[in-house]
C-alpha cells in the first residue's frame, strides 16, 4: 500500500433504509462530520457482512465498527463495546450468501491479507430491534443513542477534543 | 472494560430461516415447514417518490445482489419511460452484469455450496466452510478466490459508478461510458475469469465427479424432484442473464411456455399459506396443486439446474462444451438432480466469464453514446434478469409524472420457495426416522436448500448474520420434541 496512507478505519454497517438496521451508518456519518480533516482516518458505509466486510479491512491497521445488535425492544438504544475476538456475530458482520466475519477473517489471514488482528478490530454495537421495516430513520430510543456512540467511537479514536469539528447529531 | 457478549443463534432465530418438521406416531416424517422472515413496508416505502430513484432504492433491499436489482430496476424504467438504450447502453449493462456473475457464482461454489462437496458432507461442521475448501484443495484456491472477487468488483465499480450499490443505470442506458483504459483493464479480468472457471471445473470433475460417493448423493432420489423449469433465453434459445424470453419446460424437457417478460402476469400467479408470508408461484396454466412435483403441479424451479434445462445451448463455446459434457454425464435434458445445481452453477460461470470476454473486446463497448434520453409520458415498466438464484422482476407503474404509484418486486429466491420447500420435505422424509435428528442428517436437510443459493436477504430482506437455520421437530401431539440449529456457513 502507500505510505502514508491512512491506517484506520471506521466503519458504519448496516442499510440505512431499514429503521434500525441502519443505526451504524447514521453513527458513522456522525463520526466523519466530527473528525477533523487532517485525522488520516478513513470512514466508510458498508452493507455487506462476510468475505466483502474483511475485504474492506485489508491494509488497516485498526478497524472501529459500528452495527446495530438484535434485541429485545427493552433493550434497545444500549451501546456496546467488544473487538472481533468476542465476537459471535452481530446482524450485519455475516453474510447469508459467503461466510461469518470470524471466518472471513480467518482466510483472509491465511491467505497473507494484511488484516488487523482481533483485538484491533472494535465493534460498537448499538442494540436495535426493528430492523425489518422499511424506513429513513431509525426508531426513537435507537436514535437516541446515536450521539453517544459516535462520541464513544471519537474516544475510541483518541481524536483530542480541540481538533474535532463542530458538529450536530440528528 | 472488556465483555465478552455471546449472542446465540437461538435467540436470534426469531425472523431468521427455520424448518419445521411435523412426525406422525411412529416417528416418520409427516409434513414439513419452511418459514423466513417478513420484511415489512417496501411498497408503502417506495409509492410516492420517483421511479427513477429504484435502481438505487431496490440495491438496498438485498446485501447479496444489488447489481441484479439494479439491472432489473434498469430494464424496467426503460419500458416505463418507453426508451430504448442505445446498443453501447446494453453491452455495458451486459458486461457489468457478467462480471457480477463472475463473483456471485465463484463465491457461492467456494464459500457455501462446495464445502459439502469438497470437504464432504459429514465433515464436522466447523471444517465445512471457505476455510475447510482452501485447507482441501490448497492456498491457491483461496487467492484465485480473492482475487477473482477482487478484480471483478473492481470492474463494477467502474462500470457501475460505486462498488456494492451501483448507480450508474439509468432509464435508457448508462450515466457513463468507458474509456480504452478500463476497457483493457477488463479484458484481461475477463481473460483471467476464463482460466478461473476452467480451473473451477476441473477442481469439480477431479473431486465431486471422481468420487462415486457424491455421483451417487447428486444423482439419488433425496434430492431429485420433477418440476418444470424457467429462465431467460435470447434468440437462439441460449441461456442469457441480461434480456430475452422467458421459457418453461415441462418436467419431461418439453416447452411449454415461452413469453415476454412483461406478460408475466399472464403465466404466473402466486398461492398463500397461513404459515408463511413468502409467496409461492407458481405456473397459471397447469394450477397450484400444493407442494408437489410432478407435470400436473404448476410449481417451477429457476436455478442454475433449471436454466441449462430450458435452453438449447450456450451462446460461448467453452461453456458449450462444459454444458455437453454435464448434459451426458447426467443422462441429457432436463437434469431433475438438485444438487447437480452447483456443476450447473460453474457451467454458467464460464459462460459469464466468456461473454465479458466477448463484450470487453467488442468495439463498440468505449463508445460514448450509452443513453438514449427519455422524452415520453411514464407509464407501466417491467424489467426481468435472471439473478444468480433466479427470474427476477421488478415491476412499476407511475402516474403522468413518473410518481410510482404501484411496485411489485418477484425474487428468485421467492420463484423458487415450492421447490425448495419440496427438497426441504423431501429430505427430511428420507433422513429421519423415528424422530431421531443430528448433525449429519441436519446439513444433509440443509443441503437441499442450499444448492438453491437462497437469499433470504434478498425475499425478505433483513441480512441475518449466518443464516442460522433452526430445525423444530414435533411429535404427533404437535409437542416440540428436539430442536437443533446450526449456522449453514460455519
Amino acid at each position: 500500500m502507500m505510505t502514508g496512507a491512512p491506517r484506520t478505519l471506521v466503519i458504519g454497517l448496516g442499510n440505512p433504509i431499514l429503521t434500525d438496521d441502519g443505526i451504524g451508518v447514521h453513527v458513522a456519518r456522525a463520526v466523519a462530520e466530527t473528525l477533523p480533516e487532517s485525522s488520516g482516518i478513513d470512514v466508510i458505509e458498508l452493507a455487506v457482512g462476510g468475505l466483502a466486510l474483511m475485504e474492506s479491512m485489508v491494509g488497516y491497521e485498526r478497524v472501529i465498527l459500528i452495527d446495530a445488535l438484535y434485541a429485545a425492544e427493552n433493550e434497545t438504544g444500549r451501546v456496546r463495546v467488544f473487538d472481533a475476538g468476542d465476537l459471535a456475530s452481530t446482524l450485519n458482520t455475516a453474510s447469508s450468501h459467503d461466510a461469518d466475519l470470524p471466518t472471513a477473517l480467518r482466510l483472509g489471514r491465511s491467505l497473507g491479507a494484511a488484516l488487523p488482528e482481533d483485538q484491533a478490530i472494535q465493534i460498537v454495537g448499538v442494540t436495535a430491534h426493528d430492523v425489518l421495516t422499511f424506513g429513513e430513520s431509525p426508531s426513537p430510543r435507537v436514535r437516541a443513542a446515536a450521539h453517544g456512540a459516535a462520541e464513544l467511537v471519537i474516544d475510541l479514536l483518541g481524536v483530542p477534543q480541540s481538533e474535532q469539528a463542530a458538529h450536530t447529531l440528528t | 472494560m472488556k465483555q465478552r457478549i455471546t449472542i446465540d443463534p437461538i435467540t436470534r432465530l426469531e425472523g431468521h430461516g427455520k424448518i419445521e418438521v411435523f412426525l406422525d406416531e411412529r416417528g416418520e416424517v409427516a409434513n414439513t415447514y419452511f418459514q423466513i422472515p417478513e420484511l415489512r413496508g417496501f411498497e408503502v416505502f417506495c409509492l410516492g417518490r420517483p421511479a427513477e430513484e429504484m435502481p438505487r432504492i431496490t440495491n438496498r433491499i438485498c446485501g447479496v445482489c444489488p447489481e441484479a436489482h439494479h439491472m432489473a430496476a434498469s430494464k424496467a424504467l426503460d419500458m416505463l419511460f418507453h426508451v430504448e438504450p442505445p446498443p453501447a447502453g446494453k453491452k455495458l449493462r451486459e458486461l457489468f452484469y457478467s462480471a457480477f456473475y463472475c463473483t456471485d457464482h465463484t463465491t457461492h461454489f467456494y464459500a457455501l455450496g462446495g464445502p459439502d462437496f469438497v470437504v464432504g458432507p459429514d465433515a464436522p461442521a466447523s471444517q465445512r466452510n471457505i476455510l475447510g475448501v482452501v485447507g482441501k484443495v490448497g492456498v491457491e484456491a483461496g487467492l484465485k478466490v480473492i482475487n477473482t472477487r477482487k478484480a471483478n468488483h473492481e470492474v463494477i465499480k467502474i462500470i457501475g459508478g460505486r462498488a456494492v450499490h451501483p448507480v450508474a443505470g439509468l432509464p435508457g442506458g448508462m450515466s457513463k461510458a468507458i474509456n480504452e483504459e478500463e476497457r483493457q483493464f477488463i479484458e484481461k479480468v475477463a481473460r483471467d475469469n476464463v482460466e478461473f472457471a476452467q480451473w473451477s471445473l476441473e477442481i469439480f470433475d477431479q473431486i465431486v465427479l471422481k468420487n462415486s460417493v457424491y455421483v451417487d448423493l447428486i444423482v439419488g432420489d433425496i434430492y431429485t424432484q420433477r418440476t418444470y423449469y424457467m429462465g431467460l433465453v435470447d434468440e437462439n434459445n441460449h441461456v442469457n442473464f441480461y434480456d430475452g424470453m422467458v421459457r418453461v419446460v415441462d418436467p419431461e424437457g418439453n416447452e411449454f411456455a415461452k413469453y415476454a417478460p412483461q406478460d408475466y402476469l399472464e403465466n404466473i400467479a402466486e398461492h398463500v399459506e397461513p404459515y408463511s408470508y413468502l409467496k409461492y408461484p407458481y405456473l397459471k396454466k397447469v394450477g397450484w396443486k400444493g407442494i408437489v412435483d410432478g407435470k400436473d403441479s404448476g410449481m417451477y424451479a429457476c436455478t442454475p439446474m433449471s436454466r441449462l434445462n430450458v435452453a438449447d445451448g450456450m451462446a460461448t463455446p467453452k461453456a458449450q462444451e462444459a454444458y455437453e459434457k454435464y448434459l451426458a454425464t447426467l443422462g441429457g435434458k432436463p437434469v431433475h438432480h438438485t444438487l447437480a445445481t452447483h456443476w450447473a452453477r460453474l457451467v454458467e460461470l464460464l459462460y459469464a466469464a466468456e461473454r465479458m470476454l466477448e463484450l470487453a473486446t467488442d468495439p463498440e463497448i468505449t463508445s460514448p453514446n450509452v443513453r438514449t434520453i427519455p422524452t415520453e409520458t411514464p407509464t407501466v415498466g417491467i424489467g426481468t434478469v435472471e439473478a444468480p438464484r433466479g427470474t427476477l422482476t421488478h415491476h412499476y407503474e407511475t402516474d403522468e409524472r413518473g410518481i410510482l404509484t404501484k411496485v411489485n418486486l418477484i425474487v428468485g429466491t421467492t420463484n423458487n420457495n415450492a421447490p425448495i420447500t419440496l427438497s426441504i420435505k423431501k429430505a427430511a422424509a428420507a433422513l429421519i426416522h423415528d424422530g431421531i435428528v443430528n448433525e449429519g442428517i441436519l446439513n444433509r436437510v440443509e443441503m437441499a436448500f442450499r444448492s438453491y443459493d437462497p437469499c433470504f436477504s434478498c425475499a425478505t430482506h433483513s441480512l441475518p448474520g449466518q443464516m442460522p437455520l433452526e430445525v423444530v421437530v414435533h411429535n404427533a401431539a404437535g409437542e416440540v420434541i428436539d430442536r437443533r440449529s446450526q449456522h449453514c456457513a460455519l
